[in-house]
């Protein structure tokens, strides 16, 4: 009988310290991927730790990272947006456009940022205001966009090669920090404050967390996700913007299949699919650059070319299957 | 009266039908499905198509379609020209196993298919009619052997980027072929340092030529399986200040493939030595003209044996010969 009574708490505390080992994991997790793949890459190419890859890995990560920084709002409130990559290639189409007629650098940030803002608008209003489910409307979004960017286009390629793309892409800050760069560290640091140092940030993640709840406690619901749309669409705008000046090439398939990437790295930064957990950053920001250094890693270790795509849906896999775990048990 | 609308209206409808019979009897309705529109090659075997258009004038009705790189868009696509009325098929096809169905399909309606720039040949399931397409493996061999060549002349040795499109393209397993062939009859001068696949995507040619360059700063020549990617691949040896002119330190041999406008202009600018040419007019040109014989029963000698175009290379000292001949040519 006695033993008995011992042996519930022993099992209880083995229970205990599974618990913390997973949450353990799933706060450092990341940063323990991370470290793991640069000493893996690192041992494979001396050249993966220079500090030239480094600002390439930055570079590499800015138009994905900005992208999933706007989607963290909407993944927050428990929707999800993948019209991103028509966003992106709407607005890279309408910059280079607009650039080539004469209109500057801040001006195209403008244009852009203003561009997905409206079409995230569109998505808002729909799955905020009509409650109709953020992937079929997102979806639908996602198509008419393409097609109008491509009947806009006429099937052809543009190039961003005019002073504009040329002056996002070469301008380093002080010498060496490439612009591009300081737009990304400017877009997640405003992110980051917005969602935890801001009402706006915090109702997203009660709505995200308890939906009918925040409704209950007095916050605008639909507002709040509208809002959420809203940023996302304008990041992605930015994002296409960026993205149109790096490849200076713009085509039809520009940014295709952009959308899951841009999701598995901010599920893989620890922003939930069923909302309310996760940051912009260092979140969705760590998500991106694990992604991004397994790409640059298996091109520095010169891997067959047949590997690729599989380590990517393998990426994917995990990061998906992580936050399923992370949410057993928890409905919304 | 409502009823009166009614007959009027069914009588009408069956005039337009009769009427639209009638004067389509005469023309050969030629169904076109291309894989893209949104490079300059597929621009230049649209020039093509339409070249062909406009010299069979009335004769022919045509009805173009593009399913921007889905294959099984595209097969719908063929399936909704057939139920249409095509008289014939002339395709770019996206996919060589989707397209089968495709085939099987007209071969089942006795419609003529024809194939252009990607080969498909007939087997016991399916019957091609004709195509015309480019050699691939013949055009990378020669177009590599002319790299071999220079680099024994000028002693170098090429350390070679090879950016890959599709892995499901069989022109780009054709070219891989090609340069493997070279690659292994000159060991001391050919070494492919890496293969980056970009599935066509232009920001994954960026950060793999990127990330290439970083990881072997000794690759010294990049052999990309289309001149789409040259733009992205010229702003990552821009970003490494290695698109230079021949000669200059740090010069990095770029091998465009098809003959785009860029791919001209870098060669005019002395910053690309070769470049791999199509006639890409021509298979335009010759699917619509042998869709349109097949269809109205026209016995052309022309169109019995399948084309199987080498190409040609443009090279700096064939340039003024040569790359007129491109579609890139301005």
């Amino acid at each position: 009988m006695s033993a008995a009574r011992e042996e519930r708490p022993q099992a209880l505390s083995r229970l205990d310290r599974m618990e913390r080992l997973s949450e353990a994991f799933y706060r450092y997790g990341l940063y323990i991927v991370l470290l793991a793949l640069v000493v893996l890459f690192y041992a494979l190419n001396s050249n993966f730790l220079s500090a030239n890859n480094a600002v390439n890995l930055l570079l590499q990560t800015s138009s994905t990272g900005i992208a999933a920084a706007g989607l963290v709002f909407v993944m927050l409130t428990g929707g999800i947006d993948i019209s991103i990559s028509a966003v992106m290639f709407i607005t890279a189409v309408i910059s280079t456009v607009l650039t080539d007629m004469g209109l500057g650098l801040i001006g195209a940030i403008a244009v852009s940022i203003a561009c997905g803002a409206v079409i995230g608008a569109v998505n808002g209003f729909f799955i905020a205001k009509l409650k109709m489910t953020p992937i079929i409307v997102t979806l639908a979004v996602m198509y008419s966009v393409r097609g109008l960017a491509i009947g806009f286009i006429g099937v052809k390629t543009l190039f961003f090669t005019n002073a504009v793309g040329a002056y996002l892409v070469k301008t380093r800050i002080l010498g060496y920090i490439p612009l591009i760069v300081v737009i990304l560290a400017v877009v997640m640091a405003l992110c980051q404050i917005l969602l935890s140092r801001t009402l706006l940030g915090k109702q997203m993640y009660a709505i995200g967390n308890n939906r009918s709840g925040a409704q209950k406690m007095g916050i605008a619901v639909e507002k709040r996700i509208f809002s959420a749309y809203v940023l996302c669409g304008a990041l992605a705008g930015l994002a296409g913007l960026v993205s149109g000046a790096q490849v200076g090439q713009v085509s039809p398939a520009f940014a295709v299949g952009q959308e899951f990437i841009i999701i598995s790295a901010a599920v893989l930064g620890g922003v939930s699919l069923f909302g309310g957990k996760g940051k912009a950053f260092p979140g969705a920001f760590l998500g991106v650059l694990i992604i991004m250094c397994i790409e640059n890693g298996l091109v520095m270790a010169r891997t067959n070319m047949y590997a690729y795509t599989i380590v990517r849906g393998c990426v994917i896999f995990v990061a998906v299957m992580l936050d399923s775990f992370h949410n057993k048990g928890e409905t919304r | 009266m409502r009823k009166l609308l009614s007959w009027f209206l069914v009588c009408a409808v069956c005039v337009c039908l009769f009427a639209g019979a009638a004067a389509g009897a005469e023309k050969i309705a030629i169904g076109v499905a291309m894989d893209n529109l949104d490079d300059p090659f597929w621009m230049g075997v649209k020039k093509g198509i339409d070249a062909a258009v406009k010299e069979l004038g009335d004769k022919v009705e045509i009805n173009i379609q593009v399913c921007l790189g889905d294959a099984n868009v595209q097969h719908k696509q063929i399936e909704d020209m057939v139920t249409a009325g095509a008289d014939a098929i002339a395709c770019i096809y996206v996919d060589s196993e989707t397209i089968r169905q495709s085939v099987e399909l007209c071969n089942e309606k006795n419609i003529p298919f024809v194939y252009m720039d990607r080969t498909l040949e007939s087997d016991d399931e399916i019957t091609v009619s004709w195509g015309f397409a480019t050699d691939n493996y013949a055009l990378t061999v020669a177009g590599w052997e002319y790299m071999a060549d220079y680099a024994r002349k000028n002693g170098i040795k090429w350390k070679v980027l090879e950016l890959v499109g599709s892995l499901t393209d069989q022109n780009v397993l054709f070219r891989t072929e090609g340069f493997e062939k070279v690659m292994a009859d000159n060991p001391g001068i050919i070494e492919r340092i890496q293969s980056v696949p970009t599935e066509w995507n232009l920001e994954k040619a960026l950060a793999g030529c990127t990330n290439a360059l970083q990881a072997s700063p000794d690759i010294n020549c990049i052999f990309m399986h289309s001149d789409y990617l040259l733009a992205p691949t010229i702003q990552a040896l821009e970003a490494a200040g290695r698109w230079v002119e021949i000669g200059k330190p740090g010069h990095v041999a770029v091998m465009p493939f098809s003959g785009a406008a860029l791919s001209i202009q870098a060669m005019k600018e002395k910053k690309v030595e070769m470049c791999f040419g199509m006639d890409t007019f021509g298979a335009g040109y010759e699917g619509v003209i042998a869709a349109y014989n097949f269809a109205a029963g026209i016995d052309d000698p022309k169109y019995k044996a399948f084309v199987n175009d080498p190409g040609f290379v443009i090279t700096q000292e064939n340039f003024a010969q040569t790359a007129p001949r491109a579609y890139g040519w301005e």
